[in-house]
C-alpha cells in the first residue's frame, strides 16, 4: 500500500482525556450499573462471565443504549444524560472508537475502504492515527488490503475491524472481547498494539473480555462485573490475591472457602471471615510461613488434563466441616499411580496439604463450596 | 430409486419420493399456469398481425406514453416513498403499524375503485382539483391523471418492499458508521443505500410492472391519453383482438426485461453481501 | 329430490351436472364409494386430511346443489336450462334487474347478462371470445359486423335517445334546469357550453356509439339552433373527434358527472331516468331516438381514426340470436338456441316492453330486418302479434 496518511507522522499535543460515568441501564434480565473513572492512559478490563453485562456497560458509554439513570461523561462533554434534562450526543460525534462483538464490517466494501471508513478529521487535541501502511503491516493485512469480507476468515475480519477502529481518530477506545477468533501467535502483538495505541494517544481505554489471563495482560485495573454490578475494580496484579467477597473470588477462580474461625486461635477478628482456597495453589504438606495448613480425608482423585483433581474432606480439629478441591501436578511426581499412592492421594487417606496464602475474605454470604 | 432397496427401506423412502414429486408437479403446473396466457399470447400472434398493428406512425405513441408515466411514477415513488420506507423499517414513527395499514390499503382496493376514490379526491371540481388548477394541472383525462394513477397502483408494492429491503439492513452497521463520524446523510448514502440496494431494486422492479400494467384506476381518471394497458383495451373495443394483442406483447417485451434484470442483479449482490 | 336433467345446449350450459340432480341410488352409492375408499386405504396421518377434503367437497357440492334448484323448478313449456346476454352496457341495469329475473320468472330459463362496449361485444363474439345466445346493441352496426356467420337478422324494437346530463352542484346548473323547464331556449345552452371552463363529458367516439352519436348531435344542434360556425369545435374541444380531455370510460362517465367532477356528460335518456341523473331532453331532429328523422341524423358524418367514416343513425336498440354451432340451420329456430329465441320473444312482448319504456326507452314499432328465410318463425310471429296488439 502506498497511501499514507500524510498528517500522521506529525507530532500531536498530548492532551488528558477523561471518562468519568455513572449510570444505570434497563436491561433484562437486570440492570446494568457502573460507576468508572478513567483518565490519561489508562486501560480497564471489564471482565465477567457472559451475560453479566460487560457489553452493556460499553454499549451505554459509546451511546449505543439508553441510560435509565445517570450520565456519561468524556473530558468537558457531558455526552449522554437521562436527567434531569434528558441529553444525547450524536454517534458521529462522539470521538469514541469501538469495536463491536461482532465487530460488524461494512460488507460492501473492501477491506482497505472498511479500515479508512473513518470521515472524522483528526482535530481539536485528537492525536493521529498511524499511518495506513504501518497498521496494515503490524496487523498483517497488507496482503488482504483490496479484498471483500466475505472472503475472509474470522480471524482476518477480526483483524480488519482492530484496524479500522485504529484508524479514526478517537478520545476513548472501547475493545469488546478483542481477541475473538484469533490463535494465540496473534494475542501478544494485539495486545502490544493496544496498549501502544492507547499509550502513544494518550486516551483511557476499555476492553471487555471474559478471559482473566487477557485482561490482566492487557488493563491495569480490572473491574469484576456480574448481574450488572461492578463487584470489585482494582489493579490487575493485586485483584487475584485481593477479592473482596466470595463471588468475586469465585469469578477469579477460588473454588473452596473454609471458614477462618476453623483455626479456633489467633484473634477474634477473623470471625466470619473464610479462606479462599484456589485449586492451582495447594501444595502437599505442611508448610506453616507458605501459608494455611490443611488435615483432612481423601474423597475423590480424578484425572483433569495433565493434573489430578483431588477433593478432600477437611478434618482439621475444632473445624466446621468443609471440603477444599485442588489440583495436584504431575511433573512433581513422576511415577504417577505410585507416588499418588506413596503421597496418601487415594480416597479414604489421610492427608495434609499447606493452602499457599489464601486470601481472607469476608463470608458475606453462605459459602458455596460445593460448586463443581 | 436403486433396485436394491428392500421393500422396507422402500416404504421408508416411498412417501418422501412421492412427496417431492407431487411437490414438483404441483410447481409446475403453477409455473405453465402463470405462463399460459403469454404462451397464449404467443400462439395468437402472427409477425404479419403485429407490423400491421405496430408499425403504422404513430402506432408506437402508447408505448412511449407508457414509459414516460411509468418513469416518472417511478421517480416520484422513489423520491417520496424511500424515506417512507426507511422510517417504517426503523421504526421511527409513533404507531407505525397504523402507518404500515395506510400504505396497505391502495393494495387492498380494487384499482377501479382507487380510480373512482381519485375522482372524489383530486377531480377539478376538488379542493385538491382547485390548487393543482393553479399550477394548470387536471387530474382527469391527462399525462397527470396518468402518472397519478399509476403511481397510486404501484406504490404500495414499492414501499413495503423498500421497508423490508431496509429492515434487512443491520442497524448496528449503521451505528459503526455513526461511530466513525458519519453523520445520518452520510451514512445513509454510504451504508444503508447501497446494503438495500438489492432488495429496493426488486421492489422498484416489481413497482415499474405495476406502474407500466396500470389499468383499473388509469381507465377512470386517465382513459386520455392511451398508455399500452388503454390502448389494449380501446384497440380491442374498436378492432378485436388482432388489433389489441400486439400492443399486449410490447407491454410484456417492454416491461418485462427491466423486473428481469434487477431480479438477477440482486440475487447476484445479496450473495456477496452475506457475511 | 326432483330428478332433472338439464338439457344441455353445448357451450352455453354453464351449469355442470351436481351431485344433488342425480338419482338418490346413484348418489347413495358415490358415497358408499368414497367411504370404502377410505376404509381400505387408511394412509398415515393423511387420512384425516383426505377425509377433510371428502368433508369439503360435499359440502361444496351441497352449495352448488342448493344454489342451483332455484332455477330449475319443473317449467310448463318443456325448455329450461339458461341463457347468456351480452347487451350494450346501457342497459346492464334494467336487464340485470327487473327484466332479467322478469324473464326467469315467466320462463324459468336462468338468465345471465354480461354488459359491454356494442362494438367491443361483437369484436369478443368475432373472436369467439364470448358465445352469447342473445345480443342487444346500440344500433345496428355492431350486429352487422356478426353478420351471416353468428346470425342473420335482427329486431329493431326500440330506441335510446340522446340526452345531456347535468350536475346539480355546477354553476350551469340553474341554466339547465331552467331550460329543462322550457324557461330558457336551448340556444342558450349551447352557447353556455361553448363557455371555457365549462366541462363536458362523453364518452370514446372511437368504440361507443353513444360518444360517435353526440358529437354529431352536436353538430346537428348547431344546424338546428342556428349557431355560428365553430361552435361545435369550441363545445367539443376540438374538430373532428374533439379533445380527449372530454372522453371518459363508459363505466366512469357517470361517476365523474355524479362525483361533481363535470359540469355536463352526454347519457342516454334511459340512464339518466334509471340513475335518476337531472337532464335536459334534446328535440327529436337531433336525439338520435327517432328513425323517422334518419335522413336528418344521416346529414352528419363522423371520421375514425382508423380512416373510417360513420354516418348518423338513429341509436334503436336491436336484438338478435347468436347461433351455436351445432343447432341445425333447418330446425324452427334456424340454428338459434330456444332459451335465445324464448328471451327475444319475452323483449318484444308487452310485459318486456313495458319494462323498457319505464327504463326510458322510446319504444318503436317493431321492424325484423334480414332474410325471411333466416328468420326464426317464433320471432316473426311476436312481432305479428305485437303489431296487431299496437
Amino acid at each position: 500500500m502506498t497511501e499514507v496518511q500524510p498528517q500522521a507522522q506529525q507530532l500531536a499535543i498530548k492532551e488528558d482525556h477523561t471518562l468519568t460515568a455513572n449510570f444505570v441501564v434497563g436491561r433484562k434480565p437486570h440492570m446494568v450499573s457502573a460507576q468508572l473513572q478513567l483518565r490519561g492512559n489508562s486501560k480497564l478490563a471489564l471482565f465477567g462471565p457472559s451475560g453479566a453485562g460487560k457489553t452493556t456497560i460499553i454499549e451505554a458509554i459509546a451511546g449505543l443504549a439508553r441510560l435509565e439513570s445517570g450520565w456519561v461523561q468524556l473530558d468537558s462533554d457531558i455526552l449522554s444524560q437521562a436527567s434531569p434534562r434528558s441529553r444525547h450526543v450524536a454517534l458521529w460525534q462522539r470521538t469514541i472508537g469501538l469495536l463491536r462483538q461482532p465487530p460488524g464490517l461494512f460488507p460492501h466494501l473492501s477491506v482497505l475502504e472498511n479500515i479508512t471508513y473513518s470521515s472524522r478529521p483528526s482535530r481539536n487535541g485528537l492525536v493521529t492515527p498511524l499511518s495506513l501502511s504501518k497498521l496494515l503491516e503490524l496487523l498483517d493485512l497488507t496482503e488482504l488490503a483490496s479484498e471483500m469480507p466475505y472472503r475472509l476468515s474470522g480471524g482476518q475480519l477480526q483483524r480488519v475491524a482492530i484496524a479500522r477502529v485504529l484508524y479514526s481518530p478517537f478520545k476513548l477506545l472501547l475493545l469488546d472481547e478483542p481477541y475473538t477468533g484469533l490463535d494465540a501467535s496473534w494475542r501478544g502483538a494485539l495486545t502490544k498494539l493496544v496498549i501502544d495505541e492507547v499509550d502513544r494517544r494518550h486516551v483511557p481505554c476499555i476492553v471487555v473480555t471474559h478471559d482473566l489471563a487477557q485482561a490482566q495482560e492487557v488493563a491495569d485495573e480490572i473491574a469484576i462485573i456480574q448481574d450488572g454490578r461492578i463487584l470489585q475494580l482494582a489493579p490487575a496484579d493485586e485483584i487475584v490475591k485481593k477479592p473482596n467477597s466470595k463471588e468475586v473470588a469465585q469469578l477469579l477462580g477460588y473454588r473452596s472457602f473454609i471458614a477462618a474461625t476453623s483455626f479456633g486461635n489467633k484473634d477474634n477478628k477473623n470471625k466470619d471471615m473464610v479462606w479462599a482456597i484456589h485449586p492451582q495453589k495447594v501444595i502437599l504438606g505442611e508448610h506453616h510461613k507458605f501459608g494455611v495448613v490443611l488435615q483432612g480425608i481423601v474423597k475423590s482423585v480424578k484425572p483433569a488434563g495433565v493434573e489430578w483433581e483431588v477433593e478432600m474432606e477437611v478434618t482439621q480439629p475444632n473445624s466446621t466441616q468443609a471440603t477444599i478441591t485442588f489440583m495436584h501436578n504431575h511433573s512433581f511426581d513422576q511415577f504417577a499411580q505410585d507416588l499418588l499412592v506413596q503421597n496418601n492421594l487415594r480416597p479414604g487417606c489421610q492427608l495434609t496439604v499447606t493452602a499457599i496464602d489464601p486470601p481472607l475474605i469476608p463470608n458475606s454470604r453462605p459459602p458455596v463450596s460445593k460448586r463443581m | 430409486m436403486s433396485s436394491y432397496l428392500l421393500p422396507q427401506n422402500r416404504s421408508m423412502a416411498s412417501p418422501l419420493k412421492v412427496s417431492s414429486a407431487i411437490a414438483i408437479a404441483i410447481s409446475v403446473l403453477v409455473w405453465l399456469a402463470m405462463l399460459g396466457p403469454v404462451a397464449a399470447l404467443l400462439v395468437h400472434l402472427s409477425p404479419s398481425k403485429i407490423v400491421a398493428t405496430l408499425a403504422p406512425p404513430g402506432a408506437l405513441d402508447p408505448l412511449f406514453i407508457s414509459l414516460e408515466a411509468s418513469i416518472l411514477a417511478l421517480f416520484v415513488l422513489v423520491i417520496t416513498g424511500t424515506p417512507l420506507a426507511w422510517l417504517l423499517a426503523r421504526q421511527k414513527l409513533p404507531a407505525g403499524r397504523v402507518w404500515e395499514t395506510g400504505v396497505l390499503i391502495p393494495l387492498l382496493m380494487p384499482p377501479l375503485v382507487i380510480g373512482l376514490l381519485l375522482i372524489y379526491l383530486v377531480g377539478p371540481a376538488t379542493p385538491i382539483g382547485k390548487v393543482l388548477a393553479e399550477i394548470h394541472l387536471t387530474a382527469s383525462n391527462t399525462f397527470f391523471a396518468l402518472v397519478l394513477a399509476e403511481i397510486y397502483e404501484s406504490a404500495p408494492y414499492y414501499i413495503l418492499g423498500a421497508e423490508a429491503a431496509f429492515t434487512k439492513v443491520d442497524k448496528r452497521l449503521e451505528e459503526n458508521a455513526a461511530l466513525l463520524g458519519d453523520r445520518w446523510p452520510r451514512t445513509l448514502r454510504r451504508i444503508t443505500l447501497p446494503l438495500a440496494a438489492p432488495g429496493l431494486a426488486t421492489s422498484l422492479a416489481t413497482a415499474w410492472a405495476r406502474a407500466m400494467g396500470a389499468f383499473g384506476a388509469v381507465i377512470i381518471i386517465a382513459y386520455h391519453p392511451y398508455g399500452l394497458p388503454m390502448k389494449t383495451w380501446i384497440n380491442l373495443e374498436e378492432i378485436g383482438l388482432n388489433g389489441s394483442l400486439p400492443y399486449a406483447l410490447c407491454l410484456i417485451v417492454v416491461a418485462l426485461p427491466l423486473p428481469i434484470l434487477a431480479y438477477l442483479w440482486s440475487s447476484r449482490a445479496q450473495g456477496r453481501l452475506t457475511l | 329430490m326432483s330428478k332433472i336433467y338439464y338439457e344441455t345446449n353445448g357451450g352455453q350450459d354453464r351449469s355442470s351436472e351436481t351431485c344433488n340432480s342425480l338419482p338418490e341410488s346413484r348418489q347413495r352409492n358415490s358415497f358408499q364409494r368414497r367411504y370404502c375408499w377410505l376404509r381400505q386405504k387408511p394412509t398415515h396421518g393423511s387420512s384425516r386430511t383426505a377425509l377433510a377434503l371428502v368433508v369439503l367437497s360435499i359440502l361444496a357440492v351441497t352449495i352448488t346443489a342448493c344454489s342451483s334448484t332455484k332455477n330449475t323448478n319443473n317449467p310448463h313449456h318443456g325448455i329450461s336450462g339458461h341463457v347468456d346476454v351480452a347487451y350494450a352496457g346501457s342497459l346492464e341495469r334494467v336487464n340485470d334487474t327487473t327484466l332479467g329475473p322478469a324473464f326467469t320468472d315467466k320462463t324459468h330459463i336462468a338468465y345471465q347478462g354480461r354488459g359491454g362496449g356494442s362494438f367491443g361485444l361483437a369484436h369478443e363474439i368475432m373472436a369467439s371470445e364470448i358465445q352469447p345466445g342473445v345480443f342487444e346493441s346500440v344500433g345496428s352496426g355492431p350486429i352487422k359486423l356478426l353478420e351471416p356467420k353468428f346470425t342473420s337478422f335482427y329486431v329493431q324494437f326500440m330506441a335510446s335517445p340522446l340526452v345531456i346530463a347535468y350536475n346539480p352542484h355546477s354553476r350551469y346548473a340553474s341554466l339547465f334546469s331552467r331550460v329543462q323547464q322550457g324557461k330558457a331556449s336551448l340556444k342558450q345552452l349551447f352557447e353556455a357550453m361553448t363557455s371555457p371552463g365549462f366541462r363536458l363529458g362523453r364518452t370514446n367516439p372511437a368504440t361507443d356509439p353513444q360518444g360517435q352519436a353526440f358529437v354529431m348531435m352536436v353538430h346537428l344542434a348547431v344546424a338546428y339552433l342556428h349557431l355560428p360556425s365553430g361552435t361545435a369545435r369550441r363545445i367539443l374541444g376540438g374538430t373532428g373527434l374533439g379533445a380527449p380531455s372530454q372522453i371518459f370510460s363508459e363505466t366512469s362517465l357517470d361517476a365523474h358527472l355524479q362525483a361533481g367532477q363535470l359540469d355536463a356528460a352526454s347519457a342516454f335518456l334511459s340512464q339518466a331516468v334509471q340513475y335518476h341523473l337531472p337532464y335536459v331532453a334534446l328535440p327529436a331532429a337531433i336525439n338520435f331516438g327517432d328513425p323517422a328523422y334518419s335522413s336528418s341524423y344521416a346529414a352528419a358524418s363522423l371520421l375514425l381514426p382508423g380512416g373510417k367514416v360513420v354516418h348518423g343513425t338513429p341509436l334503436t336498440v336491436d336484438i338478435t340470436a347468436i347461433r351455436e354451432n351445432h343447432v341445425p340451420l333447418s330446425s324452427s329456430t334456424k340454428g338459434y338456441s330456444k332459451q335465445a329465441i324464448s328471451f327475444i320473444s319475452f323483449v318484444l312482448s308487452p310485459r318486456g316492453r313495458a319494462i323498457y319504456k319505464n327504463a326510458g326507452y322510446e319504444l318503436l314499432k317493431e321492424q325484423v330486418v334480414g332474410n325471411p328465410a333466416s328468420v326464426p318463425s317464433i320471432v316473426e310471429k311476436t312481432v305479428e302479434n305485437s303489431k296487431i296488439s299496437q
